[in-house]
Protein backbone atom coordinates (compact mmCIF):
# COMPACT_ATOMS: atom_id res chain seq x y z
CA UNK A 1 0.00 0.00 0.00
CA UNK A 2 1.81 3.06 -1.24
CA UNK A 3 0.59 6.49 -0.30
CA UNK A 4 1.27 9.41 -2.64
CA UNK A 5 4.69 10.36 -1.41
CA UNK A 6 6.16 6.93 -1.19
CA UNK A 7 5.75 6.37 2.51
CA UNK A 8 5.00 2.74 3.33
CA UNK A 9 2.28 1.74 5.70
CA UNK A 10 1.62 -1.81 6.73
CA UNK A 11 -2.03 -2.79 6.25
CA UNK A 12 -3.81 -3.34 9.54
CA UNK A 13 -4.70 -6.85 10.41
CA UNK A 14 -1.72 -8.42 8.63
CA UNK A 15 1.17 -9.67 10.71
CA UNK A 16 3.33 -6.82 11.83
CA UNK A 17 6.54 -6.37 9.93
CA UNK A 18 7.68 -2.79 9.85
CA UNK A 19 9.71 -2.02 6.75
CA UNK A 20 10.46 1.57 7.65
CA UNK A 21 11.81 3.50 10.57
CA UNK A 22 10.87 7.06 9.81
CA UNK A 23 12.19 9.49 12.36
CA UNK A 24 10.58 12.47 14.05
CA UNK A 25 13.40 14.80 15.05
CA UNK A 26 12.79 17.72 17.35
CA UNK A 27 15.66 20.11 17.98
CA UNK A 28 15.82 23.17 20.18
CA UNK A 29 12.05 23.67 20.21
CA UNK A 30 10.62 26.48 22.33
CA UNK A 31 7.07 27.79 22.72
CA UNK A 32 6.05 31.02 24.43
CA UNK A 33 2.55 32.10 25.38
CA UNK A 34 3.04 35.86 25.55
CA UNK A 35 5.70 36.39 28.18
CA UNK A 36 5.33 32.91 29.66
CA UNK A 37 7.74 30.23 28.53
CA UNK A 38 5.70 27.06 27.97
CA UNK A 39 8.53 24.96 26.51
CA UNK A 40 12.26 25.54 26.53
CA UNK A 41 14.79 23.99 24.16
CA UNK A 42 13.23 20.54 23.74
CA UNK A 43 15.31 18.07 21.75
CA UNK A 44 14.58 14.40 21.09
CA UNK A 45 14.27 11.89 18.30
CA UNK A 46 11.56 9.24 18.07
CA UNK A 47 11.03 6.57 15.43
CA UNK A 48 8.15 4.62 13.98
CA UNK A 49 7.40 1.60 16.08
CA UNK A 50 7.91 3.47 19.32
CA UNK A 51 5.38 4.74 21.78
CA UNK A 52 6.49 7.80 23.68
CA UNK A 53 4.95 9.03 26.91
CA UNK A 54 5.18 12.75 27.65
CA UNK A 55 5.23 13.14 31.41
CA UNK A 56 5.50 15.95 33.91
CA UNK A 57 3.47 18.01 36.33
CA UNK A 58 0.61 20.27 35.18
CA UNK A 59 2.00 23.14 33.15
CA UNK A 60 5.16 21.21 32.28
CA UNK A 61 4.41 21.66 28.57
CA UNK A 62 3.06 18.21 27.61
CA UNK A 63 0.00 19.50 25.76
CA UNK A 64 1.98 22.39 24.34
CA UNK A 65 4.54 20.02 22.85
CA UNK A 66 1.79 17.94 21.22
CA UNK A 67 0.14 21.09 19.86
CA UNK A 68 3.44 22.39 18.50
CA UNK A 69 4.06 19.06 16.76
CA UNK A 70 0.54 19.24 15.28
CA UNK A 71 1.09 22.79 14.06
CA UNK A 72 -1.55 24.24 16.38
CA UNK A 73 0.72 26.67 18.25
CA UNK A 74 3.60 28.66 16.80
CA UNK A 75 7.05 27.63 17.98
CA UNK A 76 10.56 28.93 17.68
CA UNK A 77 13.71 26.92 17.32
CA UNK A 78 17.38 27.65 17.70
CA UNK A 79 18.19 24.67 15.49
CA UNK A 80 16.30 22.40 13.10
CA UNK A 81 12.80 22.73 14.57
CA UNK A 82 10.56 19.76 13.79
CA UNK A 83 11.76 17.37 11.10
CA UNK A 84 9.70 14.39 9.96
CA UNK A 85 11.17 11.89 7.47
CA UNK A 86 14.07 14.25 6.77
CA UNK A 87 11.86 17.21 5.84
CA UNK A 88 10.27 20.10 7.74
CA UNK A 89 7.10 18.74 9.31
CA UNK A 90 4.91 21.20 7.36
CA UNK A 91 5.60 19.21 4.18
CA UNK A 92 3.72 16.13 5.35
CA UNK A 93 1.12 17.38 7.81
CA UNK A 94 -1.36 14.74 6.69
CA UNK A 95 0.84 11.98 8.09
CA UNK A 96 0.52 13.39 11.58
CA UNK A 97 -2.82 13.16 13.35
CA UNK A 98 -3.67 15.12 16.48
CA UNK A 99 -6.32 13.77 18.86
CA UNK A 100 -7.55 16.48 21.23
CA UNK A 101 -8.40 15.96 24.88
CA UNK A 102 -11.91 14.59 25.17
CA UNK A 103 -13.33 17.69 26.86
CA UNK A 104 -12.14 19.85 23.94
CA UNK A 105 -14.39 17.99 21.51
CA UNK A 106 -17.95 19.15 20.76
CA UNK A 107 -19.70 15.81 21.35
CA UNK A 108 -23.06 17.29 20.40
CA UNK A 109 -21.89 17.78 16.83
CA UNK A 110 -24.38 15.82 14.70
CA UNK A 111 -22.16 13.10 13.32
CA UNK A 112 -22.00 9.32 13.49
CA UNK A 113 -18.91 7.25 14.24
CA UNK A 114 -18.62 6.41 10.56
CA UNK A 115 -19.07 10.06 9.55
CA UNK A 116 -16.25 11.01 11.92
CA UNK A 117 -13.93 8.35 10.52
CA UNK A 118 -14.80 9.40 6.96
CA UNK A 119 -13.56 12.89 7.83
CA UNK A 120 -10.09 11.33 8.02
CA UNK A 121 -10.26 10.81 4.24
CA UNK A 122 -10.88 14.52 3.56
CA UNK A 123 -7.14 15.15 3.91
CA UNK A 124 -6.64 12.82 0.91
CA UNK A 125 -9.68 13.76 -1.14
CA UNK A 126 -9.58 17.52 -0.75
CA UNK A 127 -12.81 19.45 -1.10
CA UNK A 128 -14.24 17.85 -4.22
CA UNK A 129 -12.95 14.38 -5.08
CA UNK A 130 -15.50 11.60 -4.63
CA UNK A 131 -15.22 8.77 -2.14
CA UNK A 132 -13.85 5.82 -4.09
CA UNK A 133 -13.90 2.12 -3.25
CA UNK A 134 -10.44 2.38 -1.72
CA UNK A 135 -11.58 5.21 0.55
CA UNK A 136 -14.51 3.11 1.72
CA UNK A 137 -12.20 0.15 2.31
CA UNK A 138 -9.81 2.24 4.37
CA UNK A 139 -12.71 3.54 6.47
CA UNK A 140 -14.05 0.00 6.94
CA UNK A 141 -10.64 -1.31 8.01
CA UNK A 142 -10.14 1.59 10.42
CA UNK A 143 -13.51 0.85 12.02
CA UNK A 144 -12.68 -2.87 12.22
CA UNK A 145 -9.25 -2.25 13.71
CA UNK A 146 -10.82 -0.17 16.49
CA UNK A 147 -13.68 -2.66 16.94
CA UNK A 148 -16.24 0.00 16.10
CA UNK A 149 -17.99 -1.58 13.11
CA UNK A 150 -21.10 -2.46 15.09
CA UNK A 151 -21.26 1.10 16.43
CA UNK A 152 -20.65 2.84 13.11
CA UNK A 153 -24.11 4.42 12.86
CA UNK A 154 -24.19 5.62 16.45
CA UNK A 155 -23.96 9.40 17.04
CA UNK A 156 -20.68 10.30 18.78
CA UNK A 157 -22.58 11.79 21.73
CA UNK A 158 -23.77 8.29 22.66
CA UNK A 159 -20.35 6.67 22.98
CA UNK A 160 -18.54 5.72 26.17
CA UNK A 161 -15.19 7.34 26.95
CA UNK A 162 -13.18 4.45 25.57
CA UNK A 163 -15.30 4.27 22.43
CA UNK A 164 -14.87 8.02 21.87
CA UNK A 165 -11.11 7.61 22.11
CA UNK A 166 -11.17 4.69 19.66
CA UNK A 167 -13.36 6.64 17.21
CA UNK A 168 -10.76 9.38 17.02
CA UNK A 169 -7.94 6.83 16.61
CA UNK A 170 -9.98 5.26 13.79
CA UNK A 171 -10.17 8.64 12.14
CA UNK A 172 -6.38 8.95 12.37
CA UNK A 173 -6.07 5.50 10.78
CA UNK A 174 -8.41 6.53 7.96
CA UNK A 175 -6.17 9.56 7.45
CA UNK A 176 -3.32 7.02 7.08
CA UNK A 177 -1.36 8.94 9.66
CA UNK A 178 2.07 7.62 10.69
CA UNK A 179 2.30 9.66 13.83
CA UNK A 180 -0.52 9.83 16.39
CA UNK A 181 -0.43 12.68 18.89
CA UNK A 182 -2.83 12.05 21.78
CA UNK A 183 -3.55 14.48 24.60
CA UNK A 184 -4.30 12.59 27.85
CA UNK A 185 -5.90 9.58 26.13
CA UNK A 186 -6.25 7.61 29.37
CA UNK A 187 -7.93 10.40 31.34
CA UNK A 188 -11.35 9.35 32.59
CA UNK A 189 -11.22 5.80 31.18
CA UNK A 190 -12.25 2.88 33.37
CA UNK A 191 -9.85 0.01 33.90
CA UNK A 192 -11.26 -2.11 31.08
CA UNK A 193 -11.21 0.69 28.50
CA UNK A 194 -7.70 1.68 29.57
CA UNK A 195 -6.52 -1.92 29.12
CA UNK A 196 -8.01 -2.01 25.64
CA UNK A 197 -6.39 1.29 24.68
CA UNK A 198 -3.07 -0.03 25.98
CA UNK A 199 -3.35 -3.09 23.70
CA UNK A 200 -4.30 -0.87 20.75
CA UNK A 201 -1.18 1.24 21.31
CA UNK A 202 0.91 -1.93 21.11
CA UNK A 203 -0.89 -2.94 17.92
CA UNK A 204 -0.40 0.51 16.35
CA UNK A 205 3.32 0.61 17.09
CA UNK A 206 3.78 -3.00 15.95
CA UNK A 207 2.29 -1.91 12.62
CA UNK A 208 4.94 0.77 12.33
CA UNK A 209 3.23 3.83 13.72
CA UNK A 210 4.70 6.29 16.16
CA UNK A 211 2.46 7.07 19.12
CA UNK A 212 3.09 10.14 21.29
CA UNK A 213 0.80 10.72 24.23
CA UNK A 214 0.74 12.88 27.31
CA UNK A 215 0.29 10.72 30.35
CA UNK A 216 0.34 11.17 34.09
CA UNK A 217 0.15 7.77 35.68
CA UNK A 218 3.62 6.77 36.84
CA UNK A 219 2.23 3.35 37.73
CA UNK A 220 1.25 2.33 34.19
CA UNK A 221 3.75 4.19 32.04
CA UNK A 222 6.32 1.37 31.80
CA UNK A 223 3.84 -1.25 30.62
CA UNK A 224 2.13 1.10 28.16
CA UNK A 225 4.96 3.00 26.49
CA UNK A 226 8.36 1.99 25.12
CA UNK A 227 9.91 5.41 25.66
CA UNK A 228 9.34 8.44 27.84
CA UNK A 229 10.16 12.13 27.81
CA UNK A 230 10.10 13.82 31.20
CA UNK A 231 9.31 17.51 30.89
CA UNK A 232 9.47 20.43 33.24
CA UNK A 233 9.18 23.21 30.65
CA UNK A 234 12.70 22.16 29.68
CA UNK A 235 13.34 18.45 29.07
CA UNK A 236 14.49 16.55 32.19
CA UNK A 237 15.16 13.11 30.78
CA UNK A 238 14.55 11.14 27.60
CA UNK A 239 15.06 7.47 26.82
CA UNK A 240 13.44 4.09 27.19
CA UNK A 241 10.77 4.03 29.83
CA UNK A 242 13.02 1.93 32.08
CA UNK A 243 15.93 4.38 31.85
CA UNK A 244 13.95 7.55 32.43
CA UNK A 245 12.15 6.84 35.65
CA UNK A 246 14.95 7.08 38.16
CA UNK A 247 14.09 8.58 41.49
CA UNK A 248 16.20 11.64 40.80
CA UNK A 249 14.60 12.35 37.40
CA UNK A 250 11.12 12.06 38.81
CA UNK A 251 12.04 14.43 41.62
CA UNK A 252 13.45 16.96 39.13
CA UNK A 253 10.43 16.73 36.88
CA UNK A 254 7.80 17.13 39.54
CA UNK A 255 9.58 19.83 41.55
CA UNK A 256 7.60 23.03 41.19
CA UNK B 1 -62.21 31.73 2.56
CA UNK B 2 -60.42 31.21 -0.75
CA UNK B 3 -59.59 27.69 -1.83
CA UNK B 4 -56.00 26.74 -2.59
CA UNK B 5 -56.87 26.86 -6.29
CA UNK B 6 -58.24 30.39 -5.99
CA UNK B 7 -55.13 31.57 -4.19
CA UNK B 8 -52.93 30.03 -6.85
CA UNK B 9 -54.91 31.79 -9.57
CA UNK B 10 -53.35 35.12 -8.60
CA UNK B 11 -50.03 35.72 -10.25
CA UNK B 12 -48.63 37.62 -7.27
CA UNK B 13 -49.42 34.63 -5.07
CA UNK B 14 -47.65 32.25 -7.45
CA UNK B 15 -44.62 34.50 -7.37
CA UNK B 16 -44.74 34.76 -3.61
CA UNK B 17 -44.93 30.99 -3.23
CA UNK B 18 -42.06 30.47 -5.62
CA UNK B 19 -39.90 33.13 -3.99
CA UNK B 20 -40.81 31.85 -0.52
CA UNK B 21 -39.80 28.31 -1.42
CA UNK B 22 -36.52 29.50 -2.91
CA UNK B 23 -35.51 31.90 -0.15
CA UNK B 24 -36.80 29.53 2.52
CA UNK B 25 -34.73 26.69 1.11
CA UNK B 26 -31.50 28.68 0.71
CA UNK B 27 -31.74 30.24 4.17
CA UNK B 28 -32.86 27.00 5.78
CA UNK B 29 -29.88 25.24 4.22
CA UNK B 30 -27.54 27.94 5.53
CA UNK B 31 -29.15 27.69 8.97
CA UNK B 32 -27.37 24.34 9.45
CA UNK B 33 -24.01 26.07 9.18
CA UNK B 34 -25.08 28.89 11.50
CA UNK B 35 -26.30 26.45 14.16
CA UNK B 36 -23.09 24.40 13.95
CA UNK B 37 -21.03 27.61 14.01
CA UNK B 38 -23.03 28.56 17.16
CA UNK B 39 -23.32 32.10 15.89
CA UNK B 40 -27.07 32.77 15.94
CA UNK B 41 -26.77 35.87 18.12
CA UNK B 42 -23.98 37.25 15.99
CA UNK B 43 -26.03 36.81 12.82
CA UNK B 44 -28.97 38.40 14.61
CA UNK B 45 -27.03 41.54 15.39
CA UNK B 46 -25.66 41.46 11.86
CA UNK B 47 -29.23 41.48 10.52
CA UNK B 48 -30.04 44.67 12.46
CA UNK B 49 -26.80 46.29 11.34
CA UNK B 50 -27.74 45.95 7.68
CA UNK B 51 -30.58 48.47 7.81
CA UNK B 52 -28.63 51.75 7.50
CA UNK B 53 -26.53 50.28 4.67
CA UNK B 54 -29.61 49.25 2.74
CA UNK B 55 -31.33 52.59 3.29
CA UNK B 56 -28.29 54.61 2.19
CA UNK B 57 -27.88 52.38 -0.87
CA UNK B 58 -31.53 52.84 -1.83
CA UNK B 59 -31.19 56.64 -1.47
CA UNK B 60 -28.06 56.81 -3.57
CA UNK B 61 -28.67 54.38 -6.42
CA UNK B 62 -32.02 52.73 -5.77
CA UNK B 63 -32.36 49.34 -4.12
CA UNK B 64 -31.20 46.43 -6.23
CA UNK B 65 -29.51 43.15 -5.35
CA UNK B 66 -26.06 44.59 -5.98
CA UNK B 67 -26.53 47.94 -4.27
CA UNK B 68 -28.38 46.23 -1.42
CA UNK B 69 -25.58 43.73 -0.91
CA UNK B 70 -22.88 46.41 -1.13
CA UNK B 71 -24.67 48.64 1.36
CA UNK B 72 -25.45 45.77 3.69
CA UNK B 73 -21.91 44.42 3.54
CA UNK B 74 -20.36 47.83 4.28
CA UNK B 75 -22.71 48.35 7.22
CA UNK B 76 -22.01 44.82 8.51
CA UNK B 77 -18.25 45.32 8.17
CA UNK B 78 -18.32 48.65 9.99
CA UNK B 79 -20.29 47.14 12.87
CA UNK B 80 -18.35 43.85 12.97
CA UNK B 81 -14.88 45.33 12.68
CA UNK B 82 -15.85 48.20 14.96
CA UNK B 83 -16.86 45.73 17.66
CA UNK B 84 -13.51 43.92 17.32
CA UNK B 85 -11.62 47.23 17.51
CA UNK B 86 -13.51 48.37 20.62
CA UNK B 87 -13.03 45.04 22.40
CA UNK B 88 -9.28 45.14 21.66
CA UNK B 89 -8.74 48.78 22.64
CA UNK B 90 -10.93 48.90 25.74
CA UNK B 91 -11.88 46.75 28.72
CA UNK B 92 -15.25 46.06 27.05
CA UNK B 93 -15.92 42.56 25.67
CA UNK B 94 -16.88 41.89 22.05
CA UNK B 95 -20.53 41.08 22.79
CA UNK B 96 -21.12 44.36 24.63
CA UNK B 97 -19.41 46.28 21.85
CA UNK B 98 -21.56 44.49 19.27
CA UNK B 99 -24.67 45.26 21.34
CA UNK B 100 -23.89 48.98 21.31
CA UNK B 101 -22.96 49.18 17.65
CA UNK B 102 -25.73 47.08 16.14
CA UNK B 103 -28.51 48.86 18.01
CA UNK B 104 -26.87 52.19 17.13
CA UNK B 105 -26.72 51.21 13.47
CA UNK B 106 -30.31 49.97 13.52
CA UNK B 107 -31.49 53.22 15.12
CA UNK B 108 -29.60 55.23 12.53
CA UNK B 109 -31.30 53.20 9.81
CA UNK B 110 -34.71 53.97 11.30
CA UNK B 111 -33.92 57.69 11.49
CA UNK B 112 -32.78 57.69 7.87
CA UNK B 113 -35.96 55.91 6.82
CA UNK B 114 -38.10 58.48 8.61
CA UNK B 115 -36.49 61.18 6.45
CA UNK B 116 -36.95 59.15 3.26
CA UNK B 117 -38.50 60.96 0.29
CA UNK B 118 -41.88 59.67 -0.83
CA UNK B 119 -43.85 57.29 1.35
CA UNK B 120 -41.62 54.45 2.50
CA UNK B 121 -43.41 51.68 4.30
CA UNK B 122 -41.26 51.02 7.33
CA UNK B 123 -43.03 47.74 8.05
CA UNK B 124 -41.86 46.20 4.79
CA UNK B 125 -38.24 46.85 5.67
CA UNK B 126 -38.57 45.53 9.16
CA UNK B 127 -40.96 42.63 8.76
CA UNK B 128 -40.94 41.77 5.06
CA UNK B 129 -43.58 41.82 2.37
CA UNK B 130 -43.35 38.69 0.30
CA UNK B 131 -46.70 39.33 -1.37
CA UNK B 132 -45.38 42.59 -2.78
CA UNK B 133 -42.51 40.97 -4.68
CA UNK B 134 -41.68 42.48 -8.07
CA UNK B 135 -40.29 40.50 -11.00
CA UNK B 136 -36.81 41.94 -10.52
CA UNK B 137 -36.83 40.81 -6.88
CA UNK B 138 -37.62 37.28 -7.98
CA UNK B 139 -34.58 37.15 -10.24
CA UNK B 140 -32.48 38.51 -7.44
CA UNK B 141 -33.77 35.78 -5.15
CA UNK B 142 -32.87 33.17 -7.78
CA UNK B 143 -29.34 34.49 -8.13
CA UNK B 144 -28.56 34.91 -4.46
CA UNK B 145 -30.05 31.52 -3.53
CA UNK B 146 -27.98 29.82 -6.22
CA UNK B 147 -24.77 31.50 -5.05
CA UNK B 148 -25.40 30.56 -1.41
CA UNK B 149 -26.30 26.94 -2.15
CA UNK B 150 -23.49 26.31 -4.64
CA UNK B 151 -20.82 27.87 -2.42
CA UNK B 152 -21.92 25.95 0.66
CA UNK B 153 -22.05 22.66 -1.25
CA UNK B 154 -18.70 23.21 -2.93
CA UNK B 155 -16.91 23.93 0.34
CA UNK B 156 -18.87 21.51 2.50
CA UNK B 157 -15.92 19.32 3.54
CA UNK B 158 -13.52 22.05 4.65
CA UNK B 159 -16.43 23.91 6.27
CA UNK B 160 -17.38 20.79 8.23
CA UNK B 161 -13.80 20.29 9.40
CA UNK B 162 -13.72 23.93 10.47
CA UNK B 163 -17.05 23.79 12.30
CA UNK B 164 -16.21 20.56 14.13
CA UNK B 165 -12.64 21.29 15.20
CA UNK B 166 -11.24 24.61 13.99
CA UNK B 167 -7.79 24.03 15.42
CA UNK B 168 -7.42 20.52 14.00
CA UNK B 169 -8.74 21.78 10.65
CA UNK B 170 -6.04 24.44 10.63
CA UNK B 171 -3.40 21.80 11.35
CA UNK B 172 -4.31 19.84 8.21
CA UNK B 173 -4.14 22.95 6.06
CA UNK B 174 -7.77 24.17 5.96
CA UNK B 175 -7.79 28.00 5.56
CA UNK B 176 -10.04 28.44 8.60
CA UNK B 177 -10.03 32.23 8.76
CA UNK B 178 -10.88 32.70 5.08
CA UNK B 179 -13.65 30.09 5.26
CA UNK B 180 -15.12 31.82 8.29
CA UNK B 181 -15.18 35.12 6.42
CA UNK B 182 -16.79 33.39 3.45
CA UNK B 183 -19.50 32.00 5.73
CA UNK B 184 -20.17 35.46 7.16
CA UNK B 185 -20.36 36.96 3.65
CA UNK B 186 -22.90 34.28 2.71
CA UNK B 187 -24.89 35.21 5.82
CA UNK B 188 -25.00 38.84 4.70
CA UNK B 189 -26.14 37.72 1.23
CA UNK B 190 -28.84 35.49 2.72
CA UNK B 191 -29.99 38.29 5.02
CA UNK B 192 -30.33 40.69 2.08
CA UNK B 193 -32.17 37.95 0.22
CA UNK B 194 -34.65 37.31 3.01
CA UNK B 195 -35.34 41.00 3.59
CA UNK B 196 -38.22 40.83 1.12
CA UNK B 197 -39.69 37.72 2.71
CA UNK B 198 -39.27 38.24 6.44
CA UNK B 199 -37.64 41.66 6.85
CA UNK B 200 -34.49 42.40 8.79
CA UNK B 201 -35.83 41.81 12.30
CA UNK B 202 -37.37 38.39 11.67
CA UNK B 203 -34.75 37.13 9.23
CA UNK B 204 -32.77 35.41 11.98
CA UNK B 205 -35.72 33.04 12.53
CA UNK B 206 -35.35 31.63 9.05
CA UNK B 207 -31.56 31.45 9.49
CA UNK B 208 -31.54 29.46 12.74
CA UNK B 209 -34.76 27.61 13.46
CA UNK B 210 -34.97 25.14 10.52
CA UNK B 211 -31.66 23.42 11.33
CA UNK B 212 -32.19 23.84 15.07
CA UNK B 213 -35.32 21.68 14.80
CA UNK B 214 -33.37 18.91 13.06
CA UNK B 215 -30.38 19.23 15.39
CA UNK B 216 -32.62 17.75 18.09
CA UNK B 217 -32.73 14.43 16.21
CA UNK B 218 -30.19 14.28 13.40
CA UNK B 219 -26.83 12.57 13.55
CA UNK B 220 -25.54 13.83 10.22
CA UNK B 221 -24.74 17.40 9.24
CA UNK B 222 -26.21 16.80 5.79
CA UNK B 223 -29.62 16.18 7.37
CA UNK B 224 -29.32 19.61 9.00
CA UNK B 225 -28.47 21.27 5.68
CA UNK B 226 -30.93 19.62 3.28
CA UNK B 227 -33.66 19.08 5.88
CA UNK B 228 -33.24 22.68 7.05
CA UNK B 229 -33.74 23.79 3.44
CA UNK B 230 -36.92 21.75 3.12
CA UNK B 231 -38.33 23.00 6.42
CA UNK B 232 -37.51 26.61 5.53
CA UNK B 233 -39.21 26.24 2.15
CA UNK B 234 -42.25 24.46 3.63
CA UNK B 235 -42.76 27.11 6.32
CA UNK B 236 -42.47 29.92 3.79
CA UNK B 237 -44.95 28.37 1.36
CA UNK B 238 -47.41 27.49 4.14
CA UNK B 239 -47.17 31.06 5.42
CA UNK B 240 -48.24 32.48 2.04
CA UNK B 241 -51.45 30.44 2.23
CA UNK B 242 -52.07 31.20 5.89
CA UNK B 243 -51.60 34.93 5.37
CA UNK B 244 -54.12 34.78 2.51
CA UNK B 245 -56.67 32.95 4.64
CA UNK B 246 -56.28 34.84 7.89
CA UNK B 247 -55.06 38.18 6.54
CA UNK B 248 -51.92 38.07 8.69
CA UNK B 249 -48.39 39.27 7.87
CA UNK B 250 -46.41 36.60 6.02
CA UNK B 251 -42.98 37.19 7.57
CA UNK B 252 -44.31 36.86 11.09
CA UNK B 253 -46.23 33.74 10.08
CA UNK B 254 -43.06 32.08 8.72
CA UNK B 255 -41.06 32.54 11.91
CA UNK B 256 -43.98 31.65 14.19
CA UNK B 257 -44.56 28.42 12.24
CA UNK B 258 -40.89 27.53 12.57
CA UNK B 259 -40.68 28.42 16.26
CA UNK B 260 -43.85 26.39 16.91
CA UNK B 261 -42.28 23.48 15.03
CA UNK B 262 -39.20 23.77 17.20
CA UNK B 263 -41.21 23.68 20.42
CA UNK B 264 -43.12 20.60 19.22
CA UNK B 265 -39.86 18.90 18.24
CA UNK B 266 -38.34 19.76 21.60
CA UNK B 267 -41.28 18.22 23.47
CA UNK B 268 -41.16 15.15 21.20
CA UNK B 269 -37.48 14.72 22.01
CA UNK B 270 -38.08 15.00 25.74
CA UNK B 271 -40.72 12.29 25.46
CA UNK B 272 -38.57 10.01 23.32
CA UNK B 273 -35.64 10.45 25.74
CA UNK B 274 -37.89 9.48 28.63
CA UNK B 275 -39.18 6.42 26.77
CA UNK B 276 -35.71 5.31 25.63
CA UNK B 277 -34.23 5.54 29.12
CA UNK B 278 -36.99 4.56 31.51
CA UNK B 279 -34.54 3.55 34.24
CA UNK B 280 -32.59 6.82 34.28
Amino acid sequence: MNSENGAMLIPWGTEAGCAHTHALQVSGLSVDYGKIAALRDVTFEARCGQSLALMGRNGAGKSTLLKALAGLVPYSSTRGGIVWRGQPVEKNRREIAYLPQREEVDWNFPITVRGLVEMGRYAHLGAWRRFGTRDLEVVDRALDAMELRSLQDRPICRLSGGQQQRAFIARALAQEAHVLLLDEPFAGLDREAAGMLQRLFQQLTAEGRLVLASHHDLGTVRETFSHALLLNVAPVAYGTAAEVFTEQNVRLAFAA
Amino acid sequence: MMSIGEILAYEHNQEAIFAGALIGFANGYLSGYIVLRKSALMVSSLSHSLLPGLVVASFLVGLSALSGFAGALIAALIVGLGAILISKRSPLDGHSALGILHTGAFGAGLLLLSRAPGNVDLDHWLFGDILGLADADLWTAHGISAVVLLTLTAFQRPLLLMLFEPSVARSVGVPVKQLDHLLMALCVLALVNSLQAVGCILSIGLLVTPAAILHLFASSPRVLFWGGGLLGAAASVAAVFLSNWFDCPTGATIVVLLAGGFLLAFVARQISDAVMRPSA
